[in-house]
């Protein structure tokens, strides 16, 4: 019952903001006594996100650049697949975009957090 | 072209802000409410449609009797008619479900909401309703040009634009950009009068379950008082960001 984060990347390397939600799906991980899985995108190397907290990386490979539904369709089954209960992503503007797809997709409730 | 605008009924940027019932819910008392401006800038973009391109224009809001001048007023500015989901608007999954039924029923070209609403901002509503009715969807829409069924747009993204190409029907989640805001307009004595007559159609919400309840609100932490520190006196400044904000 992994929580799941989405990390973002810009051509094969991390964004900050991907560091920043790895941290934050930690510290909910903490609280739920569970580990952290993070869903990645044509990332070269995802051993950085082991500093941050997070135990376990899907990383999915020949994704032709953002787009919403099909990021979505992909966080949907890796959640069903690591029987998550909380999927954590950034404010940024593509994960604005994803989540409410991904809300009505996996049927869950979606929070906004703002900082 | 058949357009649908969402409109969401909220405080005015300049409304004092209080909560009631143990910091639970929102005190609407003595608040004027307003049409959300990303709302605002999709319908003067949807006016342009109706005005150049013969489009009709309808609005939406879900909410109670309350929300009916926000929906006159978007009468008065242009919009051909209006429905209102007769429900108390709670959490974006529930309002996104009223819409969609809305949306099904209508067979919309083009639904107009805007990216979010000033009050909540959860950002949510548009891309729910577009999963729900499985419709193409445009966040953050800065630019919008049909023609027949093509649709060429343009979305903010971090650092800069996306044009996208995308066909009709669409769902977008639209703000300043579609519009500039000394586009927007304002309602004349003419169209006042004329909204008076136009229909406003209140529906009745269908089953969706409310999957969030708001526990409690707190405003923001008062802003401290300011220490000016001379630009010569760096040694005073380290030593309060040290101590006394401990910061560093």
């Amino acid at each position: 019952m992994s929580v799941l984060v989405y990390t973002e990347s810009d051509q094969g390397k991390f964004k900050k903001v991907a560091l920043e939600v790895a941290s934050y799906a930690k510290a909910v991980a903490n609280q739920m006594g569970t580990t952290v899985t993070a869903v990645t995108f044509n990332v070269t190397d995802a051993s950085e996100l082991g500093n941050y907290g997070v135990d376990k990386v899907l990383n999915v490979t020949n994704t032709n650049g953002f787009n919403a539904k099909i990021y979505a369709d992909v966080l949907k089954q890796a959640a069903e697949k690591e029987s998550s209960k909380v999927v954590v992503v950034s404010s940024s503007v593509n994960s604005k975009y994803l989540a409410p797809l991904l809300a009505v997709l996996w049927g869950y409730m979606q929070v906004t957090l703002q900082m | 072209m058949k357009i649908l605008v969402c409109i969401s009924h909220v405080p005015d940027t300049t409304s004092k802000i209080n909560f009631t019932e143990g910091d639970s819910k929102f005190d609407t008392t003595g608040v004027q409410f307003v049409i959300n401006p990303n709302d605002e800038f999709g319908l003067t973009r949807a006016m342009w449609f109706k005005e150049k391109q013969g489009a009709t224009v309808d609005v939406v809001n879900v909410g109670g009797p309350e929300t009916e001048p926000t929906l006159r007023k978007a009468l008065a500015i242009g919009a051909d008619a209006a429905i209102r989901v007769n429900t108390v608007a709670t959490d974006g999954f529930a309002v996104a479900k009223q819409l969609a039924k809305v949306v099904q029923d209508g067979g919309y070209d083009l639904v107009i909401a805007g990216r979010e609403s000033i009050d909540y901002n959860g950002g949510m509503v548009p891309g729910m309703l577009a999963g729900l009715t499985d419709t193409n969807f445009i966040s953050n829409c800065i630019s919008l040009e049909i023609d027949g069924d093509n649709v060429k747009a343009a979305r903010e993204i971090d650092g800069g634009t996306e044009t996208i190409s995308t066909s009709l029907p669409l769902i977008i989640g639209g703000q300043k950009g579609l519009v500039e805001e000394s586009d927007l307009r304002i309602p004349n004595m003419r169209g006042i009068m004329m909204a008076r007559k136009k229909p406003l159609t209140v529906v009745e919400p269908v089953d969706a379950t409310t999957e969030t309840a708001s526990i409690k609100f707190e405003k923001p932490a008062p802003k401290g008082a300011v220490t000016l520190v001379s630009p010569d006196n760096l040694d005073e400044l380290i030593n309060l960001l040290h101590n006394e904000a401990k910061v560093i």
